[in-house]
């Protein structure tokens, strides 16, 4: 190419072109193999919980008395966890979103839940609202709030909550301040500003962010167990009820996690397509 | 004739702000370099900007008095606002946005469909209300943003870099077309520009914004005879 020109690299241009092509090429392959260890690695738990379970397996693992129960209340509880997370989270993020000062801060307790081990989690709720906490001296005698399924709700939404709120933080500071003053500038007041202009420009990133908490509430299982313990019917949500399983029918155990992963799936894909349809609405 | 008068001093970042402008009828042209305040004097006008000290006067109504603590909201100060890009509300259809102000601004049932008819009429969008606002054509979203400005009757307009979108041969057009608009509207107007051109065309006054402070205001001949200072010599050059 720089064939004209003097310049060391230019006069050398030919050998060291298929050189470097196949040096592009070596270096291509060993990202390429490095990405694919990790695909390959992550790939495979699913295909053994999958390939190992026949049909026939499946079916008698989901009569086992613990599977039912188990899925109910899971489907209870995450409703439950997922409804408060989300009433109470995106006006907190639009708050959040629109604050001028301590925004840092309030961030970032809002971001520990995500990086503190659930059992810990479970601990501190315990600390927090169980028997013997401060809130606890309040209890009815007799009553806590500990080791309930309300507790297994306030568990789902403590580890839950911070997923949901940043991404609503980040759908909300996406959207143009502009907007915000042309409405108000019309004379529309806070709620109506957040309602009719707030709330449907950031829907996508809260629908996304309500399935990465939901996600995270179905999967919970360490502060579960501290602070609303393993009660069958009352407590045992399907990671607790799968762990039980285990030590008796592996079977069981499998079939339980195969339904929590086809859950899990059939809520992202849907999801997905809900997000790709709202987005197509836009003509940008 | 109600009257923009305002008389701010501030401070944006490390820049003090002094200003004095008064629009009374047709439209007043804010020029000056980029980080000279411009946007801010509008975003104070509007009650986005808290100003240190001053006075914001719109006909007999004050909007902001530092001394009386005087504060008006925002959302009450009806002033028509038109930002650069024009924010039009991109979930909404032509229509619907105008509606949106309408029921903002507290006006409901069968006035709020006639005065949203009235309003795409006004500036011929009648065969675009449907349409998504992100679908239309710059001059056609310029003239939904106004009409929807319009449509709750403000009485004052502030328009920020109305024709920053266009390309130079839509500009001159679409130019044109606002600057006739405006002139018929007869509503005290503040547009804020970067472009001599659009200056030129639709300011009546051109109040130069330099460093924080109005160094110049007066007719284009007026200026054009007398720059006060380089800044306005070179500015002027640029419209030709």
């Amino acid at each position: 190419m720089t064939r004209g020109s003097d310049t060391g690299p230019g006069r050398r241009a030919a050998p060291s072109a298929r050189a470097a092509r196949r040096r592009q090429r070596v270096e291509h392959s060993v990202l390429a193999g490095a990405g694919l260890l990790l695909l390959a690695f992550m790939a495979a738990p699913l295909l053994g919980l999958f390939a190992t379970a026949s049909f026939r397996d499946f079916v008698a693992g989901l009569q086992h008395p613990l599977v039912w129960p188990a899925l109910r209340l899971s489907l209870i509880t995450t409703s439950a966890s997922l409804a408060v997370v989300v009433a109470l989270g995106t006006p907190l993020a639009w708050v959040l979103a629109r604050a001028q000062r301590a925004t840092r801060l309030v961030e970032t307790v809002l971001e520990l839940p995500i990086v503190i081990p659930p059992a810990v989690a479970g601990i501190a709720l315990l600390l927090a609202f169980g028997r013997r906490s401060l809130l606890g001296a309040l209890y009815p005698p007799g009553w806590s709030l500990s080791f309930t399924t309300s507790a297994v709700v306030l568990a789902q939404v403590f580890v839950s909550a911070p997923f949901f709120v940043q991404a609503a933080l980040s759908a909300f500071r996406r959207i143009d301040p502009h907007l915000l003053l042309v409405a108000r500038s019309f004379g529309a007041h806070p709620l109506r500003v957040f309602a009719r202009v707030g709330l449907p420009l950031a829907a996508p990133g809260l629908l996304a962010g309500a399935l990465l908490s939901w996600a995270r509430a179905l999967g919970e299982f360490g502060a579960t167990l501290m602070f609303a313990g393993n009660l069958e019917g009352k407590t045992q949500t399907l990671p607790l009820a799968i762990y039980t399983a285990m030590e008796a029918d592996l079977r069981a155990a499998q079939s339980l996690s195969i339904v929590l992963v086809v859950l899990a799936l059939l809520l992202l894909v849907g999801v997905r397509a809900l997000l790709r349809s709202l987005d197509g609405g836009e003509v940008r | 004739m109600t009257a923009l008068r305002a008389r701010l001093g501030g401070r944006i970042g490390a820049l003090p702000l002094e200003f004095e402008l008064e629009v009374a009828r047709g439209t007043l042209a804010v020029v000056g370099p980029n980080g000279a305040g411009k946007t801010s004097l509008l975003l104070m006008l509007l009650g986005a900007l808290q100003p240190a000290n001053g006075r914001i006067e719109l006909g007999d109504r004050v909007l902001f008095d530092s001394d009386a603590g005087i504060d008006v909201p925002l959302e009450d100060r009806r002033l028509g606002y038109v930002p650069q890009e024009y924010a039009l509300f991109p979930h909404l259809s032509v229509q619907d946005n105008i509606r949106f102000a309408l029921r903002s601004s507290g006006v409901a049932g069968p006035e709020l469909e006639a005065r949203a008819r009235e309003a795409l009429a006004e500036l011929k969008l009648e065969r675009f209300a449907e349409r998504r606002v992100t679908a239309l054509s710059g001059g056609e979203q310029q003239r939904v943003a106004l009409a929807r400005a319009l449509s709750v009757r403000p009485q004052a307009l502030l328009l920020d870099e109305p024709l920053a979108a266009f390309d130079i041969a839509a500009r001159r057009e679409t130019r044109a077309f606002l600057a006739e608009y405006l002139q018929r509207l007869d509503l005290p107007t503040l547009v804020v520009t970067h472009d001599a051109g659009d200056a030129q065309a639709l300011g009546q006054q051109i109040a130069v914004l330099e460093a924080g402070r109005i160094v110049q205001c007066g007719t284009w001949q007026e200026l054009d005879a007398r720059p006060a200072s380089r800044f306005v010599r070179e500015f002027l050059r640029g419209a030709a």
